[in-house]
């Protein structure tokens, strides 16, 4: 099972029961905007949240009425990121979830404090009001118009399969990838991301087990079929091995997301008993806070703690929890 | 001096059966033949109701609250676990819980009576009208015929804060137009204003109604006098009173089941219009909660986090509320509601 | 005020000239009406101007903020023929709508008519029970019913699942909304009616197909139009019953399929929309003429 990377694998199963198989997996990187960078001066790339914060101010244009036409970095993890949300920053803080007893961690764990204070001193940089409605000008994220691919977006954080867009949609685009900037606390994250993918599996009433299972071996184990499925949709090929295979197409800015893959401090979300409900609830308070509805960010955080420990402890009344 | 052409009776009963107005001879004798005769009557009439309304409404009832009860994730059978499930809706859920109840209340206060008023204007207006009545009809009841998902991303497209030819418009008057479907002030409203766009079918039933109102309860106020606004007061909405009834509490019923406009909104607006709903977001009733309705945190408890169990105890709490709501404006409505249109 | 005073007896009608500020006012009122009309006409209609504009640009476009097309792609329309199966889809609506019509008018009639013009204990009850049906959030009663409806087709051996049957069949079980709106109807037509029929000799079945029925014609023009219209955008249940069998799809479930692999196309989307919608505008267009004319009739009573 080694040949997939410690992520992949923890995310096919499930209280050390295998489930299913990693095909194909997507991880998360830095893309900035060359020509805007040199156009604002800026020669060497931001790898903490404080440097990224510095740069993004430099990048940002607002236009004469006070809106913003050009944003440097946009901290919000609900704007684009392909649905991730909150979880994309999980890494880059070193986070934990859950403590040793599989209690909700999240306002004793300091990475959590220093990211949201981080996300909302940018925010407030820009205005939250003045950065939802530049948000919503932004061309949707699976269009031509995406605001990073028409330059209205310096810098961001997105996944591997933005490259093969650009490609398709944008290819005078000036871009490069880098690993995302971290928490300055935690300096020796840099070069991680966070991990995430698709799945195979066999259902447990189908028929046919033992040619399916021939053909989802293949599917995830074989180099030559998973180098040509990545190079196809450009996503990250699911083994350290094909990872690595001279079949997949080169690329400058891809190859940036494989070395992402194999970091060895690349994670990815917790599976808990409540799916991804300990996000839903941790989003909803991260809204509020970047919005301004709360100051009170260890309270705020104390109480997501407290109810994710009660929706776990709901969830495992049925004797053992939904579906992971 | 209007008694004579108001809506004679006024005891109706829970339902306003009809007055008590002389009753003719044939009917006052009830033997009980007759009575048998009636009885039977009713049965005949009422019974492809009772069939449909033994499968189709009594057996998912009866299985939601048995449901309640358990713990089921559409995968493995129902697994007892008592009242758990009840337990934890009025308690470590409630914050969530009533907070999506003061959004579901909040759109049935501010737009059932927003719609009642819209509808039964448009369609005295049209009673009103001369030229042009044919179109003026079809255009308003177009946006009725609109499929609700396309209907509501046209909305919110109209809407977009920075893009859309609203603030657009706005901006020409020099005024910075609101986040609209972006800001959880306004998200509601916007949808309200969605709602208000689309009550053709209501305003059909006016119209209707109130074309139905019987020629000389008007000639007999206009004998009497009567200007065009106590035309109005006087005849028209005591005689539609019933329908106006209806109205409000189908408004209310709807209101209480308020989802697709508001699940699809939200989606689009959080920047998923080419997905097309999903919240893969994770923003659970974006803006910031501002549109978590009752229903929209049953769907993600049932069909998204597959809480089957839990998702039925809130069905079964939602239709309990319905039950005693509609009661209570039923009972209510003696007060206001005239039946029987008749004059003497 | 009466613009022709008839004395009654006389045999001639004599017809006043009506003074001209009386008119002058009459056409201001009719100015103002109609201004307002105007007004209100252009809101409703302006987000159908976007969904037309939507239905003439390219697909990247329709996802930008961009509103007016550019180019303008009439072969949108061509192409949602080419793309999909778009006559399939509307045969399989009209043959939806029109069962689950009849069934709704010819189950719910009977049942308003008890619930409002016989008196029986019991009644005011029932009634509210009639109403819980819509007071059941429809995604918890979708499980139970979608297992039962599998259950009894692998019992009996014919399939439901897949099919459009398990919407049409408990439209002829009574739909709560119709008898609802019948029934308020029902209440409006006074007693002295079916009293004097009763008086007649007629028995209730002929009170109920001749009198109720004709008094009661827009009410039930009404309720069929909505089942119609209800079922023509109903996308919900039809999705679910017969999602994995694309030959049964109805359009609204069709509509919802114009994507690639990434993204919704709503240039496609709209314009097969505004395709499905044009006919039955020109129906609605139509049909509302004669409908709210058979009312007018009936509204001279007495």
């Amino acid at each position: 099972m080694n040949i997939f990377p410690a992520a992949s694998r923890y995310y096919t199963q499930y209280k050390g029961k295998r489930c299913a198989l990693p095909l194909l997996a997507d991880s998360y990187g830095f893309y900035y905007n060359k020509k805007l960078l040199k156009a604002a001066g800026i020669t060497k790339l931001p790898r903490t949240f404080s440097e990224l914060s510095a740069d993004a101010k430099k990048l940002t244009v607002r236009s004469s009425d006070g809106s913003l036409k050009v944003v440097g970095y946009d901290p919000n993890p609900t704007f684009y990121h392909g649905g991730a949300g909150i979880s994309v920053y999980g890494t880059l803080i070193g986070a934990t979830y859950f403590d040793k007893s599989g209690k909700s961690n999240i306002s004793r764990d300091t990475g959590w404090a220093h990211l949201f204070k981080w996300q909302k001193s940018l925010i407030d940089y820009y205005g939250y009001d003045k950065l939802v409605r530049w948000q919503t000008g932004a061309g949707d994220e699976f269009s031509a118009s995406h605001a990073f691919e028409v330059g209205k977006l310096a810098m961001m954080l997105d996944g591997e399969w933005r490259v093969s867009f650009i490609k398709h949609e944008h290819p005078e685009l000036q871009y490069g990838t880098a690993p995302m900037p971290v928490d300055d606390a935690r300096p020796n994250l840099y070069g991680s991301g966070y991990i995430n993918g698709t799945i195979i599996g066999i259902p447990k009433t189908g028929k046919n087990h033992d040619q399916a299972w021939e053909l989802v071996k293949w599917l995830t184990t074989n180099n030559h079929a998973l180098t040509q499925f990545s190079n196809d949709i450009r996503n990250v090929p699911s083994t350290v091995s094909s990872s690595k295979s001279p079949e997949l197409i080169p690329d400058k800015n891809f190859s940036t997301f494989l070395k992402i893959f194999t970091n060895p401090h690349s994670t990815t979300s917790p599976i808990t008993p409540i799916g991804a409900d300990h996000l839903q609830t941790l989003t909803d308070f991260a809204v509020k806070w970047y919005a301004g509805k709360t100051n009170d960010l260890t309270g705020g955080l104390q109480a997501v703690d407290r109810s994710i420990d009660s929706k776990i402890k709901q969830a495992l009344k049925g004797g053992g929890g939904g579906v992971p | 001096m209007f008694h004579l052409w108001n809506m004679q009776d006024l005891t109706p009963g829970l339902t306003g059966a009809p007055a008590p107005a002389p009753v003719s001879p044939a009917l006052r004798r009830r033997p009980s033949k007759s009575r048998w005769r009636n009885r039977r009557l009713v049965l005949a009439l009422m019974s492809p109701w009772i069939v449909g309304f033994a499968v189709f409404i009594a057996y998912p009832l009866v299985m939601s609250v048995y449901l309640s009860f358990t713990h089921y994730d559409l995968l493995n059978p129902p697994r007892w676990i008592g009242l758990a499930n009840y337990k934890y809706l009025f308690g470590d859920d409630w914050h969530q819980i009533r907070s999506s109840i003061y959004n579901t209340l909040w759109i049935i206060v501010v737009g059932v009576p927003l719609q009642v008023l819209f509808s039964f204007g448009i369609a005295v207006m049209l009673t009103r009208a001369r030229l042009g009545v044919g179109f003026f009809r079809t255009v308003f009841y177009l946006p009725a015929l609109a499929p609700p998902v396309a209907a509501t991303l046209g909305f919110v497209y109209l809407l977009n804060p920075a893009t859309g030819p609203v603030n657009t418009l706005l901006k020409w008057f020099g005024i910075q137009g609101p986040l609209w479907f972006n800001d959880p002030g306004w998200a509601k409203p916007s949808l309200v204003i969605l709602g208000v766009w689309g009550i053709g079918n209501t305003m059909v039933i006016f119209l209707a109604a109130v074309l139905d109102v019987p020629r000389h309860l008007y000639e007999s106020a206009d004998l009497d006098g009567a200007g065009p606004w106590q035309r109005l007061r006087y005849v028209t909405i005591p005689s539609i009173s019933p329908v106006i009834l209806f109205s409000v509490v189908l408004g209310v019923i709807q209101g209480l089941q308020y989802f697709t406009q508001a699940y699809v909104a939200a989606g689009v607006a959080a920047g998923e219009a080419s997905q097309a709903g999903g919240t893969s977001t994770l923003e659970l009733g974006y803006p910031q909660g501002s549109t978590l309705f009752y229903p929209i945190l049953l769907y993600h408890h049932g069909f998204e986090f597959f809480q089957m169990g839990y998702a039925s105890a809130m069905a079964v709490l939602l239709l309990v509320v319905s039950f005693v709501l509609t009661f209570i404006i039923i009972r209510n409505s003696r007060r206001w509601v005239h039946y029987g249109g008749a004059v003497r | 005020m009466t613009s022709a005073a008839v004395p009654v007896g006389s045999r001639e009608l004599t017809r006043r000239k009506v003074p001209r500020d009386v008119r002058r006012r009459r056409f201001l009122i009719a100015v103002a009406d109609h201004s307002i009309l105007i007004a209100a006409a252009l809101l409703f209609l302006l987000p159908f101007v976007f969904i037309v504009l939507t239905a003439m640009m390219t697909n990247n476009q329709a996802l930008s903020a961009h509103l007016w097309p550019h180019p303008f792609r009439w072969h949108n329309f061509v192409d949602v023929f080419t793309q999909a199966p778009l006559w399939r889809w509307t045969l399989n609506t009209m043959i939806y709508a029109t069962l689950a019509t009849v069934g709704v008018v010819v189950s719910s009639v009977p049942v308003a008519y008890a619930l409002s013009k016989l008196r029986w204990k019991g009644r005011d009850m029932v009634f509210l029970v009639v109403l819980v049906a819509l007071m059941l959030p429809p995604q918890v009663s979708v499980v139970p019913l979608y297992v039962m409806w599998a259950k009894l087709g692998n019992a009996i051996g014919i399939q439901f699942i897949g099919t459009l049957w398990p919407l049409i069949i408990p439209a002829w079980l009574g739909d709560a909304f119709s008898i609802f709106l019948l029934r308020q109807f029902f209440l409006t037509i006074p007693e002295e009616y079916l009293d004097a029929a009763r008086v007649d000799g007629c028995g209730e079945y002929r009170i109920l197909a001749t009198v109720v029925l004709r008094l009661a014609k827009p009410a039930i023009a009404a309720v069929a139009l909505f089942s119609v219209l209800y079922t023509f955008n109903d996308f919900f249940l039809p999705l679910l019953y017969t999602s994995n069998n694309a030959h049964n799809w109805p359009v609204s479930v069709g509509l919802s399929q114009f994507r690639n692999l990434h993204q919704v196309q709503w240039n496609l989307t709209m314009a097969a929309t505004l395709l499905v919608m044009a006919p039955v505008i020109v129906l609605f267009f139509l049909a509302q003429r004669a409908f709210v004319e058979g009312v007018t009739l009936t509204g001279v009573k007495g």
